[in-house]
């Protein structure tokens, strides 16, 4: 019954997209972050991410709308990923089992590239944060609740998607968590400005009941920039302090047992695989620093053993080791510029916005997309996470906020300016 | 209970797609139609109503009064 309504909304959508290309954009993003295909008895021959991407693609075509992605560092790393993430993929040591993840990847990030154009607008910025928190959101509002009446003793994992894991879900959860609060802050009506809030806390809980270190890491990182982002910190610092008190009275112990390990990490098998898997991957990422190994090159038992026997193959646990290793360092960097470009985007938008009451929501998502960028690289530095298109999302959705505002302050100044000429030029 | 929520944020989904189509059809720039519209700075009655970015009027118009024979005062 179930999978039934679920095709009938995904069908009823399908032709909303003929109507502004950035319907698509918004299906797309929606069917590759939450996946909810995936949640449903699939009986159909075709992939609804390709349906999607397909209509999206003949959507564009069409319309009179911009189709280049605008000229920005951003862009640019982009496109450099898509490029050397296919020459990793050609020179993988085993291409089969690299195809997947580069399948997903190629079109996670071409299909980045034609939505930063579309995103033009602050009712367009602002849908596309809706949607990347409610596909996102319906993990943390289930796994909050979940945890509520199981008392936490089950942890919260994923679903499906690249968030299967519940590492992954972890940090896709602490990257989304800021744009509620967000959506909480800049919704006009009470009882959507409360709904973002208690999926904020809801998210907050099923973060910390996945059971993920990293995830807890990521959290505390996250919590810490956005109090200190927030323009409202005594509301975000009850809040805090409620969630904190929340965690501390209801917790059981295997969850503080399980933190614990974190001071010692030297006793923890899987703390110690990673840290080993880590050598051998940084070993082999400068054997092969052009194109990489391929997509999980680190689980061929052949290529790990080639430079320590002793060492389980598994996935590297890193996202920057893992696109070094698996990508190669051209990849790398690419992936860096992402980040660097994004923090730097954000500071100026903020900086521009700065006491300009009518910018005060782009002021604000610039603040909180901070906090996820934070919240995103603290928890990337304990999982694989280096090729998920939801963290693509929010970049596009930061350089394009960027693009918004000096675009909409520049025609603002230079509308100034000309008045001023045209007075010059007034006989006295 | 699982289900139910899977499709209400489903239809949320799409709720987002309608008020974004609807919004830009009737040029509401801050989304004015539909339960997720977005925050609109309040204007504050205590302010002259200038374009300037303080809500002040800035230099630019007020040359444009002066040039237009007004007075440069409060209006």
């Amino acid at each position: 019954m179930r999978a039934y309504i679920f095709l009938l909304m995904f069908v009823s959508y399908l032709p909303l997209i003929f109507v502004t290309p950035f319907v698509g954009a918004m299906l797309w993003c929606w069917v590759s972050v939450m996946s909810p295909h995936e949640m449903t008895y699939d009986f159909l021959p075709f992939s609804y991410a390709a349906v999607v991407a397909g209509l999206f693609f003949l959507s564009i075509l069409v319309s009179p709308e911009r189709k280049f992605p605008p000229n920005t560092a951003v862009t640019w790393a982009m496109a450099g990923l898509l490029v050397f993430t296919t020459l990793a993929q050609i020179s993988a040591f085993d291409p089969i089992m690299s195809y997947s993840r580069w399948d997903t990847t190629w079109k996670g990030l071409l299909l980045s590239l034609l939505t930063m154009p579309l995103l033009n607008s602050r009712l367009r910025i602002h849908a596309f944060v809706w949607i990347i928190v409610l596909s996102l959101g319906y993990f943390g509002l289930k796994g909050g609740i979940w945890t509520f009446m199981t008392g936490g003793v089950w942890s919260v994992g994923g679903v499906a998607g690249m968030i299967g894991d519940n590492n992954h879900l972890a940090t896709a959860l602490v990257l989304v968590l800021p744009l509620m609060v967000y959506l909480a802050f800049q919704s006009s009506q009470r009882i959507i400005r409360i709904g973002a809030a208690a999926m904020a806390f809801f998210t907050m809980v099923a973060t910390l009941f996945t059971y993920s270190r990293g995830g807890m890491l990521a959290l505390a990182a996250c919590l810490s920039v956005l109090w200190w982002r927030s323009s409202k910190k005594a509301i975000t610092g009850i809040g805090v302090l409620v969630f904190a008190v929340v965690a501390v009275q209801f917790a059981p112990d295997a969850l503080w047992a399980r933190f614990g390990t974190i001071q010692n990490y030297e006793l923890d098998a899987s703390a110690t695989g990673r840290l080993d898997i880590w050598r051998v991957a940084l070993t082999l990422a400068s054997q092969h620093p052009l194109a990489g190994i391929g997509f999980h090159g680190t689980t061929l038992p052949a290529l790990v053993g080639s430079i320590d026997q002793n060492v389980r193959p598994r996935a590297i646990h890193n996202s920057y080791i893992e696109v070094l290793t698996e990508a190669g360092v051209p990849a790398f960097l690419c992936h860096v510029t992402l980040y660097v470009a994004t923090l730097f985007y954000l500071r100026r938008t903020r900086r521009l916005t700065r006491n300009l009451p009518d910018w005060k929501w782009a002021f604000e998502l610039a603040s909180m997309m901070q906090v996820s960028v934070v919240g995103f690289a603290v928890g990337s530095f304990f999982l694989s996470l280096g090729f998920y298109d939801g963290w693509w999302f929010v970049v596009i959705t930061a350089t394009a906020l960027d693009l918004h505002v000096r675009e909409s302050l520049g025609a603002r100044s230079k509308e100034l300016s000309s008045s001023a000429s045209n007075f010059r030029t007034y006989p006295a | 209970m699982d289900t139910l929520l899977f499709l209400l944020f489903c239809l949320a989904i799409g709720y987002v797609i309608i008020w974004v189509i609807i919004n830009e059809r009737r040029g509401n720039k801050n989304g004015e139609w539909g339960i997720i519209a977005m925050r609109v700075a309040p204007e504050d009655p205590k302010r002259p109503s200038g374009s300037g970015p303080s809500g002040r009027r800035d230099a630019f118009e007020l040359d444009d009064q002066r040039r237009d024979g007004r007075s440069a005062g409060p209006r």
